[in-house]
C-alpha cells in the first residue's frame, strides 16, 4: 500500500464532518454571498500550516499537509478512514483556529485516533488556545499547544515524538494527557518575533493556463493587534487575556523573512494577486518597502490590504509611487454607517464625510479601489439601522458611480468569538451569550434550526431577527450593486434566486419544527438538493461554478493513486 | 441545432460584452483587442461569459478549454465558440 510518511502530518478538517449527503440541516444559511472563495465547509486551512512546514523543515523535520476538507469536496466518495490508513506519522496536527471548525475538527480527530491509536494528535489555533483545557475531555485529542506562534514548541514536540519519547513531554505552552492525567506545561513561549521563517510559495500553484484558476496568495506580516474591537478574539484586549502577554500585543515578522518570502512568489499564467493580512498594524515605512518588493517581484498584478484608519493621502501617494505596476485595493471596515455604532465596535474613528473625501483623494492618487465592510450584530444596531447602512451604501455608489468602491454587508453569524470582550463581558455591552463551552458549540453546528446554532443575540436584535435582517440587507445591497455595475445582471438573478430559496428553506424548517418537531421527508429531499448545489462550487461574488482546485490551500500532497484507492475508482489489476 | 455562422457568433458575443463588461466599452470592442489585459473580461466576466455561451449555444465548455488562448480576443473567443457549436452539431 502506498503510504504518505512524515514526521508530522497536518490535517485540515471540514467545518462539519461528515457534511456529505446531509439533509437534516441547511448548509450555507449564514454564508455571505460575496465574501470569499470557499464553500460553507471552509476548506481554506490556516496560513500557519505553511509556516509550520517551512519552519520544521529548517529543523530537519518533514511535515506534510493533507487538506481533507478540500479532498472531500473534490472527491465526494472519498473514504476518509481508508485515506487515513495511507498516512504514517508519529504526530498528527489539526487546526482549530476558527470556531466554525469545532465540530469537524473534533470528529476528524476521532477518525484519526481510531486508525492511528499510537500517534499523538495535537491541536493548535486561537480557539484551541482558548479551550485548551476543555479539549482534554475528548479521548481523541492528546494535546493542545497554545499561543499565537507555536513553531518552536511544535518542533520540540515532533522532535521528541520522533525520538520515541512518550509520557512526560518537555514542550512549552502544551496541555496534554499522560496516561489519562492532564498535564499543563504553562504558557511561557511568547516570542517577540512572529513566525521567524519564510513560506515557500514557489510550488503552490499547479501550472495551468485555465483562466478560472485565479491565483491569489496571502501574506501575514504580523499577528495580534493594537486595537480592542469588542467582537474580535485577535484584539489587544483578547490577546492580553488569552496569550499571556501584557503591553506588547502586536508581533511582527522580520522584514528579511518577508522579503525572502516575496522572492518565492511564482510566475503564474493568470494574474497573481496578493492579499496582505493585518496591514493596519504595519508602519508606513514597512508597508512601503513591502509594496515595493512585491512590485519588484514582477509576478504580481494586484495587492489588497486592510487599513484601520484613514491613511494620509500623502502616504497613499507614496504607495502608488513605489509600486507603479500594482493595482492597489484597500479594505476598510466601518462596520456601520452610524458613527456611534461604528465607534462602539472599536472601529470607525472617522465620519462618513471624512471617509468619502478620503476615498476621493485616494482614487486621485492612483489607488485602484476600495472594499468597505459592514457587519450585522453590533451594539445598538437595529434592523432599521442595518437597512440605513444599506441605503448609505447606495448613496456611496452614487457618489462614485464609475469607481471600484464596493460595499459588502454580512452577519456576524453564527458565532461571537470566544475570548473577545463581548463574549467575556456580554451584559456590559448588551449581549446575551447562549453557548459558552466548546461542546455546546460543537453540537450547535448541526442543529436543523439556524437560530439554535447562533451563540449570541443583542439587546437590539434577537436571534430570530438576524437571518431575515441579513437576507433583506444582502439582497437589497446586491441589487443596488447590480444597478451600479458592481455585479452583473446575470449574477443578480442568481443572488436573488439563492436568497429567496434560502429564505424559503429556513422558513420551512422553522415551521416544520413548530408544527411537528421534525423535518418531513419532502423537505429533507429539498435540503439535500440545496446542499449538493451549494457544495458543487466555490462561492464568491461571481456565483458561478469554478474549479474546486488550483487554490493555494487545496491539497498538494495526496497522489492520484491513493485517491483512486479511497474512492473506489481504482482499476482492477 | 441549426448551423450558425461565425459572424453571428461574433455579433452575439460582442453584444453580450457591450452589455455586461465591467469597464466602459461604449466606443466598441476591436476584434483583436486583448480582452484580458484591457479588463473587458475580468475573472468574474470569464466565468460568466462561459456560462452564457453554454446556455446560448447549447454547448459544453470543459474547464481545460477556458484558456488565455481561447479567450484573449473577441476574434479568438468567437472562433473557439463557433468550433464548439460546429462540433456539437456534427
Amino acid at each position: 500500500m502506498t503510504r504518505i510518511k512524515a514526521d508530522l502530518i497536518l490535517v485540515h478538517a471540514p467545518a462539519i464532518f461528515d457534511f456529505r449527503n446531509r439533509d437534516d440541516f441547511v448548509l450555507g444559511w449564514y454564508a455571505s454571498q460575496e465574501s470569499s472563495n470557499v464553500t460553507p465547509i471552509f476548506e481554506m486551512h490556516p496560513l500557519g500550516f505553511l509556516s509550520i512546514k517551512s519552519f520544521l523543515a529548517e529543523r530537519g523535520l518533514d511535515v506534510k499537509i493533507v487538506n481533507l476538507a478540500s479532498l472531500m469536496l473534490k472527491h465526494p466518495t472519498l473514504d476518509v478512514e481508508k485515506l487515513f490508513q495511507h498516512l504514517d506519522a508519529p504526530a498528527f496536527g489539526i487546526d482549530l483556529h476558527w470556531l466554525p471548525h469545532c465540530q469537524g475538527s473534533i470528529e476528524v480527530a476521532g477518525v484519526l485516533k481510531k486508525v492511528h491509536p499510537e500517534s499523538f494528535v495535537v491541536f493548535g489555533g486561537i480557539v484551541s488556545t482558548y479551550y485548551a483545557r476543555e479539549m482534554m475531555q475528548y479521548p481523541q485529542i492528546d494535546g493542545v499547544i497554545r499561543g499565537y506562534d507555536t513553531l518552536e514548541p511544535l518542533a520540540d514536540l515532533v522532535g521528541q515524538l520522533k525520538r520515541g519519547v512518550r509520557g512526560r513531554l518537555d514542550v512549552q505552552n502544551m496541555v496534554y494527557k499522560d496516561k489519562g492525567e492532564v498535564v499543563d506545561n504553562g504558557h511561557s513561549y511568547t516570542p517577540d518575533v512572529l513566525n521567524d521563517v519564510a513560506i515557500d510559495w514557489s510550488k503552490m500553484f499547479p501550472k495551468t493556463d485555465n483562466l478560472l484558476n485565479m491565483p491569489n496568495l496571502m501574506v501575514l506580516p504580523n499577528t495580534g493587534c493594537q486595537q480592542s474591537c469588542g467582537w474580535c478574539s485577535g484584539s489587544r484586549w483578547a490577546y492580553q487575556r488569552m496569550m499571556n502577554v501584557e503591553k506588547k500585543t502586536v508581533f511582527h515578522r522580520r522584514s528579511e523573512q518577508l522579503a525572502r518570502e516575496i522572492t518565492t512568489f511564482p510566475k503564474t499564467e493568470s494574474p497573481l494577486s496578493v492579499y496582505t493580512l493585518q496591514a493596519y498594524s504595519e508602519s508606513a515605512p514597512r508597508l512601503l518597502s513591502y509594496l515595493e518588493a512585491v512590485n519588484d517581484s514582477g509576478v504580481v498584478s494586484s495587492v489588497s490590504f486592510e487599513q484601520f484608519r484613514l491613511t494620509k493621502p500623502s502616504v497613499l501617494k507614496q504607495m502608488t509611487e513605489v509600486a507603479p505596476n500594482l493595482d492597489i485595493y484597500i479594505n476598510l471596515s466601518p462596520q456601520s454607517h452610524d458613527v456611534e455604532i461604528s465607534r462602539l465596535t472599536g472601529r470607525g474613528t472617522y465620519t462618513n464625510e471624512e471617509m468619502e473625501d478620503w476615498i476621493a483623494a485616494a482614487l486621485d492618487v492612483g489607488i485602484k479601489g476600495f472594499y468597505l465592510w459592514y457587519t450585522i450584530g453590533m451594539p445598538k444596531q437595529t434592523h432599521a439601522s442595518v437597512m440605513e447602512t444599506v441605503a448609505y451604501s447606495r448613496r456611496l455608489m452614487q457618489r462614485f458611480p464609475n469607481d471600484k468602491v464596493i460595499p459588502t454587508i454580512f452577519g456576524m453569524v453564527p458565532f461571537l468569538d470566544p475570548g473577545c470582550q463581548w463574549f467575556e463581558q456580554p451584559e456590559e455591552h448588551g449581549y446575551t451569550v447562549f453557548h459558552r463551552d466548546l461542546e455546546s458549540h460543537r453540537k450547535s453546528l448541526t442543529q436543523p434550526r439556524w437560530r439554535d446554532a447562533m451563540n449570541y443575540e443583542t439587546r437590539w436584535m434577537k436571534r430570530d431577527e438576524f437571518l431575515p435582517s441579513m437576507y433583506e440587507a444582502m439582497q437589497v445591497m446586491a441589487n443596488d450593486k447590480a444597478e451600479f455595475g458592481r455585479i452583473t445582471k446575470r449574477s443578480i438573478r442568481i443572488v436573488n434566486d439563492r436568497i429567496d430559496h434560502l429564505r424559503h428553506l429556513t422558513g420551512s424548517i422553522d415551521r416544520a419544527y413548530e408544527l411537528d418537531g421534525g423535518l418531513p421527508a419532502s423537505l429533507r429531499q429539498e435540503i439535500g438538493r440545496h446542499n449538493d448545489e451549494i457544495l458543487s462550487y466555490a462561492a464568491d461574488v461571481a456565483l458561478v461554478k469554478k474549479p474546486l482546485s488550483g487554490r493555494w490551500y487545496d491539497d498538494h500532497t495526496v497522489p492520484a493513486e491513493i485517491i483512486e484507492a479511497c474512492t473506489g475508482t481504482a482499476r482492477a489489476a | 441545432m441549426t448551423a450558425i455562422d461565425l459572424m453571428s457568433v461574433h455579433n452575439t458575443l460582442l453584444a453580450y460584452l457591450l452589455e455586461n463588461s465591467g469597464v466602459n466599452v461604449s466606443g466598441g470592442i476591436d476584434p483583436e483587442e486583448n480582452l484580458l489585459d484591457s479588463g473587458i473580461l475580468d475573472s468574474l466576466g470569464i466565468a460568466e461569459i462561459t456560462e452564457y455561451m453554454e446556455k446560448e449555444f447549447a454547448i459544453v465548455i470543459d474547464e481545460d478549454e477556458i484558456t488565455s488562448q481561447n479567450y484573449k480576443t473577441l476574434s479568438a473567443l468567437s472562433g473557439f465558440c463557433h468550433s464548439k457549436i460546429t462540433s456539437a452539431a456534427a
